[in-house]
């Protein structure tokens, strides 16, 4: 499988460290359900068979955390975008 | 072919001369250069637009933003990763830094990084067919051109290339503690073509 980071170009996916789901966002510690909250954060995600975006870290390459649009089921790339959503010298 | 590898500590430089085949032209010439400054640039947080202007008052280097080499005469831009640059000059490693930390002031992280790798150039007429075996990033001309440059990993080894010209020339910056491994990797590789070592390599 080949992964289109966008500063490096198409390059091998052992360049890369998988993470997993974009998605999860880290709930506020101070909410009064912050306990739930982050179990559902830390334990919680979804399975899905097809469209699913998630963290690559190009640590062989350009060395930025990237996020990519995959199909589960047939490792269609749809797409890579940064991760901070900063292109430039934003250190995230 | 020769059987260097079978008796060279792993722990000791390739040493210069002619490795694998040893009949007509070598395929494969590997020079180290030992002259050159090396120092990475590393934007601060939103500066790229401010190095990016002071590159091109400084040094009047269009710098890019990207894998690619942006140079003049003397001093050359190779980009390693968004408001990362490696840069070299053929000059002291003091007065690069010196003309560096008087370009780019407070906007950007300076470290000087001449003693930190093996500098490598590689061309010859089997240079292609040997990369082929080394290099993970696709070098066809259509593809990967002269000024296109690339941080990536050859046997496992971290390291950023760059074209140089469309003979094709390459030049590698290797980590010198990889520098043995690189080389004996390069030596392999390089085998049935023939492998020309040039000059003293420091590492």
């Amino acid at each position: 499988m080949r992964l289109p980071c966008p500063y490096c170009g198409v390059r091998d996916a052992h360049e890369f460290s998988y993470l997993g789901d974009a998605a999860p966002r880290r709930p506020d510690p101070a909410a009064p359900d912050a306990a739930d909250a982050f179990h559902d954060y830390v334990y919680l995600r979804d399975n899905p068979a097809g469209a699913i975006r998630e963290l690559w870290y190009h640590g062989a390459g350009c060395r930025r955390w990237i996020v990519v649009d995959r199909d589960t089921r047939t490792h269609a790339i749809a797409g890579a975008t940064f991760a901070s959503g900063s292109a430039s010298g934003d250190a995230s | 072919m020769s059987e260097i590898l079978s008796d060279l500590p792993v722990t000791d430089l390739l040493p210069p001369g002619r490795h694998g085949r040893a009949d007509g032209a070598p395929g494969v010439i590997a020079h180290p250069l030992s002259r050159l400054a090396v120092a990475t640039l590393v934007a601060c947080k939103g500066a790229v637009p401010r190095i990016t202007e002071a590159a091109l008052a400084a040094f009047g280097v269009a710098l890019a933003d990207a894998p690619k080499v942006s140079f003049t005469a003397d001093i050359a831009f190779i980009g390693t990763g968004p408001g990362r640059w490696l840069v070299t000059a053929s000059q002291a490693p003091e007065a690069l830094m010196a003309r560096l930390t008087d370009a780019f002031g407070d906007g950007a992280a300076l470290t000087d990084q001449s003693d930190a790798n093996l500098m490598l150039d590689l061309y010859g007429p089997a240079v292609g067919e040997t990369l082929a075996k080394l290099v993970p990033v696709d070098l066809d001309p259509s593809v990967f051109r002269p000024g296109d440059a690339a941080a990536t990993l050859v046997a496992l080894m971290p390291l950023t290339f760059w074209q140089l010209n469309d003979s094709p020339a390459y030049r590698f910056a290797i980590p010198r503690s990889f520098a043995p491994a690189f080389l004996r990797a390069l030596a392999s590789a390089a085998a049935s073509a023939g492998l020309e070592m040039a000059g003293p390599a420091r590492g």
